[in-house]
C-alpha cells in the first residue's frame, strides 16, 4: 500500500470511527455528545493535514475537500475553488445514478481527464477529496510518496 | 450639505419619543379629533399590522420582532422614568406606571420583587392590546412584554428576559410579565 | 402567532455541554461568534470574539429565518433546515434547534462554508436532544 492510500484508509478509520461514535445509543447525552465531538475534530484535521500535504507533492497543482459541494479543508490559493465545488457535486449526483443502475457500489473515486488538467475526487466518509493536476501527471505515482 | 443617514420611519420615531418624553400629549394637525383614538383602531395596527400581516412574512420570527419594538419603547420610557430618581425602584415603579397610565398602555402593577432571586414580575390590567380578545391558545402580548423588559433593562442596566405568562386574552384577567434579570 | 411562554431559564441551562458545544463552534476558524436564541429573539448562550448587540442580532436572526422559512413555504420546499446569509465580510448560519430556540454563527469572510455548515450540521441533532431533555424537565 503506498502512502497516499495508506493516508486515505487512516482517513477512513478516523470516519468510521466518528460514525460509530454517532451511533452510541444511550441517554447519556453529554458524553455521547463530547466524544462525538472530539471524533469529527480528529477526521477534519486530519482531512485538513492531508490536503495540505498533498498540495506540496510536485505536479499536483491543486487539493480540497468538499461537504455537500461546499469548501471544508483546502491548501491555501486555491484557484477557481467554487467551480470545484460545483463541478463535484454534479459529477457525484450523475456518478450515483450508476451506483444504483449498473450496480457499482458505493462511488470511491471518479476522475475527470480534460485536454490540459485532471481532476480526482474521492470519497473519504462524508466528505469529496478533490486533487487537481496537470493532465499528463501520474496521479498514482506522485501520489505514491509524501513531498 | 450633509446628508440625513436617518430613514423615514427612524425619523418620525425620534419625533413620537421626544413627545412622549416632553410629555406632551397634545398633537398638530389634530384640532378637532384631538390625540387620542379609539383602542380598537390601535388593536388592528397591533395584532394585524404587527401581527397577522407581519407573521404571514415573518412565520416565526413575527414574536421576536413585536417584542424588539416593545423593548424599544420599554428603553424610551425607561429613560424618561430614570432621570431624578437617585436610582430608587419605587420612584421608578412609580413614574412608570403613570406613564402607562397616561399612554393608556394599561395599569401596570407589581405582583412580584425579588431581587435576591433576579426575578421581577408586573401586571398589567386593562392591557391595550388585547383587551376584548378572547380564546386564543398563547399569550400575544409580545409587544406588552418586550416593554417591560425594556423599562426594566434601564433601571438595572443589565440584560433581562421578559416573557408574558398570563394574558387576558387566554382568559387569565390581567397580563403578568416576568422578567429575569440576567 | 406562537406562544413565548416555553421558558428555557438561561442561567440554569448554562450547563457545561452547551457551553462546550458554543467553544467548539467557536474554534472553528473563522467563526466569529456562536450564539442559541430563544423564540423571542432573546439571545441564551453566547460565545464571541467582538461586541454584539445581543437583543438586535437575536432579533434579526428569528426574524431573517422566519422570513426565509415563510419564503420556502411559498414555494413548496416545506420545512427550512438552515439560512446562510453571505455578506461583504461574511457569513450569518442560522438552524432551529427545538420549541422556537435557533443557533446561529457568526463567520468571516476567510471561514471554510463547507466546514462550518458541516459542523453545524453534525452539532444539531445533539442540541435537539439536549433541548429536548430540558424543555421536558
Amino acid at each position: 500500500m503506498h502512502w497516499f492510500e495508506t493516508q486515505l484508509a487512516a482517513l477512513n478509520r478516523l470516519a468510521a470511527d466518528y460514525t460509530s461514535a454517532q451511533k452510541q445509543a444511550g441517554g447519556d447525552i453529554v458524553n455521547v455528545s463530547e466524544s462525538a465531538r472530539t471524533k469529527r475534530a480528529a477526521f477534519i484535521d486530519a482531512v485538513q493535514a492531508l490536503v495540505d500535504k498533498v498540495v506540496k507533492i510536485k505536479g499536483i497543482a491543486a487539493c480540497a475537500a468538499y461537504h455537500d459541494g461546499l469548501i471544508l479543508a483546502q491548501s491555501a490559493e486555491v484557484p477557481h475553488i467554487d467551480a470545484f465545488g460545483a463541478v463535484i457535486q454534479e459529477t457525484i449526483r450523475a456518478a450515483q445514478h450508476g451506483q444504483v443502475s449498473l450496480s457499482l457500489g458505493a462511488i470511491e473515486q471518479i476522475v475527470i481527464v480534460g485536454a490540459d488538467h485532471k481532476l480526482a475526487m474521492l470519497s473519504v466518509g462524508p466528505v469529496i477529496l478533490c486533487i487537481y493536476s496537470p493532465k499528463q501527471v501520474n496521479l498514482a505515482s506522485v501520489l505514491s510518496r509524501q513531498a | 450639505m450633509l446628508q440625513n443617514t436617518k430613514s423615514d420611519y427612524q425619523i418620525a420615531q425620534q419625533q413620537i419619543l421626544d413627545g412622549i418624553i416632553s410629555g406632551q400629549f397634545e398633537i398638530e394637525n389634530r384640532n378637532d379629533l384631538g390625540p387620542l383614538i379609539p383602542i380598537r383602531l390601535f388593536q388592528a395596527l397591533r395584532m394585524v399590522a404587527l401581527g397577522s400581516n407581519v407573521e404571514d412574512i415573518l412565520g416565526q420570527g413575527a414574536p421576536s420582532l413585536v417584542y424588539h419594538s416593545g423593548q424599544s419603547l420599554g428603553l424610551a420610557m425607561g429613560q424618561i422614568a430614570v432621570a431624578n430618581i437617585d436610582k430608587d425602584l419605587e420612584t421608578y415603579v412609580g413614574k412608570i406606571k403613570m406613564l402607562c397610565r397616561q399612554l393608556s398602555i394599561g395599569l401596570v402593577v407589581p405582583d412580584k420583587v425579588d431581587l435576591s432571586a433576579g426575578v421581577l414580575e408586573l401586571r398589567v390590567d386593562e392591557c391595550v392590546s388585547c383587551a376584548g380578545i378572547h380564546n386564543v391558545s398563547a399569550p400575544i402580548c409580545h409587544f406588552e412584554a418586550g416593554m417591560v423588559g425594556g423599562i426594566v433593562k434601564t433601571f438595572f442596566k443589565r440584560n433581562v428576559k421578559a416573557t408574558e405568562t398570563k394574558c387576558n386574552a387566554l382568559g387569565d384577567k390581567t397580563c403578568l410579565i416576568r422578567v429575569d434579570l440576567l | 402567532m406562537s406562544s413565548n411562554v416555553q421558558f428555557l431559564d438561561p442561567r440554569k441551562s448554562q450547563n457545561n455541554e452547551i457551553d462546550a458545544i458554543l467553544r467548539n463552534l467557536m474554534s472553528i476558524q473563522g467563526v466569529s461568534a456562536a450564539a442559541i436564541v430563544d423564540s423571542d429573539g432573546f439571545v441564551t448562550h453566547i460565545h464571541r470574539d467582538f461586541e454584539i448587540n445581543t437583543d438586535a442580532i437575536g432579533a434579526s436572526v428569528q426574524v431573517v429565518f422566519g422570513a426565509a422559512a415563510k419564503a420556502a413555504q411559498h414555494v413548496g420546499h416545506h420545512s427550512t433546515n438552515m439560512v446562510i446569509c453571505e455578506n461583504s465580510e461574511g457569513y450569518i448560519l442560522s438552524t432551529p434547534i427545538e420549541a422556537g430556540f435557533m443557533l446561529a454563527l457568526v463567520t468571516q469572510r476567510e471561514a471554510l462554508l463547507g466546514r462550518v455548515r458541516f459542523e453545524l450540521k453534525e452539532t444539531i441533532p445533539v442540541l435537539k436532544r439536549l433541548f429536548s431533555s430540558y424543555l421536558a424537565n
